[in-house]
């Protein structure tokens, strides 16, 4: 509370509070535009923090997360395609709603379910990480070599398909990563004789091309993308008390379930939304009402993919093990801003540390506002061509891509990368993980390097030092995750589930 | 719904393409010397890197040429490869005249803008003037933007 007050307060001056707002308002316009995304926005602004104060640039950056996830849901309602992956579960029943026409009422569940997610899992953020900090940071290298190794498995959690391939994604993130100066030796790392390689991949080169221009690549393919339209009306937006009186319970259980799934490295908002879809519908009276048009397929949704924001950034803050890959990026924002991502966050710079937990709250809070008053606007804006959007994006990649280092070369390397991502999604290779093991691998290799510096080049303390040991086993079972996950599903996904 | 079993040629041109970056990565690292202080050195993460990713593509080649993957024959709407090699090729343009200091950031974007919505509007002559004003929105906006309010170096 010593803090908190401060940091809510703080949030409510000037340039954080036009931070948040401007933050919240463009994720959540973003989110509503199909082929845009919270990471897109949010990989974009990077260069435009580099002259910020911390603080407002971690606010603006939360408030887009929370915006670009609250988004999503208003063209998943409107136009049967989810804003963001997070809203994939709202369609099953926010379509066919707004389709019977009742598009208010399918948006006004779902925005009143956004908040509420929003808010409970804000509690667990604010009560949870002082206490969690203040024990991680206690840990020596070994201890955050194994959390890191945790975040490292998250690859295994967000390959979406096939594991190979997201293993395969994420060591060749890995082995980018490791061009330039080595930094314990000073050695040159596979600059294979390129001067200008002699720096590395610089971060803002590699995601903006890996998350934003291969993304925009595959937009300029699917020019021809048809889009399907309900005639909107947005009358009756408020969920009466009635309504509230029969959701409460699936609003608490989806909140609680989207905040452990949250928690859970890599397993964002989409899985989020999933279970708590599938756990509603199980305990419904009426589960063959689910996905023709119903309240409570919205309300679990939604509930859960908000409350999975607020859950990662648990991890994210305390320990610096990202959550999602939204969750690495403002990791590389904290690293750019020359800040150590984790518990010393709490202790060399709490007002940061503070000022997100106090950012997404009032993130919260303005995107309930924002989403009630703008929807009808923002619901126009989704059918802006996207002929117009497409050529904007890639200049502000350019700019992005260049502000790091003032060199053109790393408008190349942002190109290069960009057609390498467009063709691994062609291959089905995610993207997510190679940005994990990017941001990642330099982090645990320093860790690991550091320790055996401190132990006499022993790697046993790793296994006997309890901390260390808990993490290797989180890690080894975060791996195998997918595997478990799987055998569990196959017999209780409904069908219609597998179609989507 | 047609369905027919292929091999996934992307997928095998991605992982030759990966097993060739992961030999030449690990015959660089391979070189690397030990480091005084820990016994792993600079080298190790990079080579253990590079063998996985060999060991992963080899991985993925063996899956598509065994298992090869379902391919649909309807499609939804058309797509148009076409359409992002000229993006591309404009793309490589506007880098390259800035490169050379041919035009300065702001007309090469007004130009590059102009262009590339143009082309994605497939030079739908209606659409020609709200291209050029987007056009001119970016290259003179973003300039004045970026240098006299946000002050980030824009190129040339």
């Amino acid at each position: 509370m010593e803090f908190l007050l401060p940091a809510i307060a703080n949030v409510f001056t000037p340039m954080p509070f036009l931070m948040m707002l401007l933050g919240t308002t463009i994720g959540i316009v973003v989110g509503a535009i199909p082929g845009l995304s919270g990471g897109m926005v949010i990989a974009l602004t990077l260069p435009l923090t580099f002259f910020m104060e911390s603080t407002h640039a971690l606010i603006l950056m939360v408030s887009m997360y929370v915006g670009s996830t609250s988004g999503g849901l208003i063209s998943a309602t409107l136009m049967r395609m989810p804003g963001t992956p997070a809203a994939l579960m709202t369609i099953l029943d926010g379509f066919p709603m707004a389709k019977r026409g009742q598009p208010g009422r399918a948006l006004g569940f779902g925005i009143m379910a956004s908040f509420a997610g929003g808010m409970v899992s804000w509690l667990f953020l604010a009560l949870l990480s002082p206490p969690l900090a203040e024990i991680a940071v206690r840990f020596g290298p070994y201890e955050i070599f194994s959390m890191t190794l945790v975040a490292l498995m998250l690859i295994s959690a967000v390959s979406a398909g096939s594991m190979i391939k997201g293993l395969l994604s994420g060591f060749l993130g890995i082995l980018v990563s490791m061009v330039g100066v080595d930094p314990s030796s000073g050695a040159l790392r596979l600059t294979f004789g390129v001067p200008d390689l002699e720096t590395g991949f610089r971060l803002l080169p590699v995601i903006l091309g890996m998350l934003v221009m291969s993304q925009v690549i595959g937009d300029i393919v699917n020019i021809n993308q048809p889009i399907e339209r309900v005639q909107t009306s947005f009358r009756s937006m408020f969920m009466s008390m009635n309504d509230l009186r029969r959701q409460w319970t699936n609003i608490l259980r989806s909140s609680l379930i989207g905040t452990w799934i949250g928690i859970l490295p890599g397993i964002g908002g989409t899985t989020a939304a999933i279970a708590s879809y599938t756990t509603a519908r199980n305990f419904s009276k009426t589960p063959e009402k689910f996905g023709t048009g119903t309240e409570d397929g919205i309300v679990a949704a939604e509930t859960a993919n908000n409350a999975a924001v607020n859950g990662a950034l648990v991890p994210l803050i305390t320990l610096g093990i990202p959550g999602s890959v939204i969750d690495v990026l403002l990791l590389g924002a904290l690293i750019i801003h020359n800040l150590t991502p984790g518990p010393l966050l709490f202790q060399d710079s709490p007002e940061v540390a503070y000022g997100i937990i106090a950012g997404a709250l009032v993130a919260n809070v303005f995107m309930f506002i924002f989403m009630i008053l703008g929807t009808p606007i923002i619901a126009r804006l989704m059918y802006v061509s996207r002929a117009y959007l497409i050529p904007p994006i890639i200049v502000f990649c350019v700019i992005g891509a260049f502000a790091q280092g003032n060199r053109l070369f790393d408008v190349w390397i942002m190109l290069a990368f960009g057609v390498l991502g467009f063709l691994m999604m062609k291959a089905k290779i995610p993207t997510g993980p190679f940005v994990i093991g990017y941001i990642l691998a330099p982090i645990a290799e320093t860790q690991l390097r550091s320790g055996l510096m401190v132990y006499d080049s022993s790697f046993l303390p790793l296994l006997t030092r309890p901390v260390s040991a808990a993490f290797l086993v989180i890690a080894v079972l975060t791996l195998f995750w997918p595997f478990l996950m799987k055998r569990r599903k196959a017999p209780t996904a409904p069908a219609h589930l597998e179609d989507e | 719904m047609q369905e027919n079993r292929s091999i996934p040629v992307m997928d095998v041109l991605i992982a030759v393409l990966l097993i060739a970056a992961g030999v030449a990565s690990a015959m660089s690292a391979r070189h690397l010397g030990k480091s005084v202080l820990e016994p792993i050195g600079p080298g190790a993460f990079p080579l253990a890197g590079s063998f996985l990713l060999i060991a992963l593509s080899l991985l993925v080649i063996w899956r598509a040429v065994r298992v090869g993957t379902t391919k649909s024959n309807v499609d939804e709407f058309k797509p148009r490869p076409g359409m992002a090699v000229l993006a591309l090729a404009l793309t490589c343009a506007y880098f390259l005249v800035m490169q050379l200091e041919w035009l300065s950031f702001r007309w090469a974007t007004v130009g590059y803008v102009t262009l590339l919505t143009a082309a994605l509007f497939d030079w739908q002559p209606r659409k020609l003037p709200a291209a050029i004003v987007s056009g001119l929105i970016m290259g003179l906006g973003l300039t004045y933007a970026f240098t006299q309010v946000l002050y980030v170096d824009l190129p040339s």
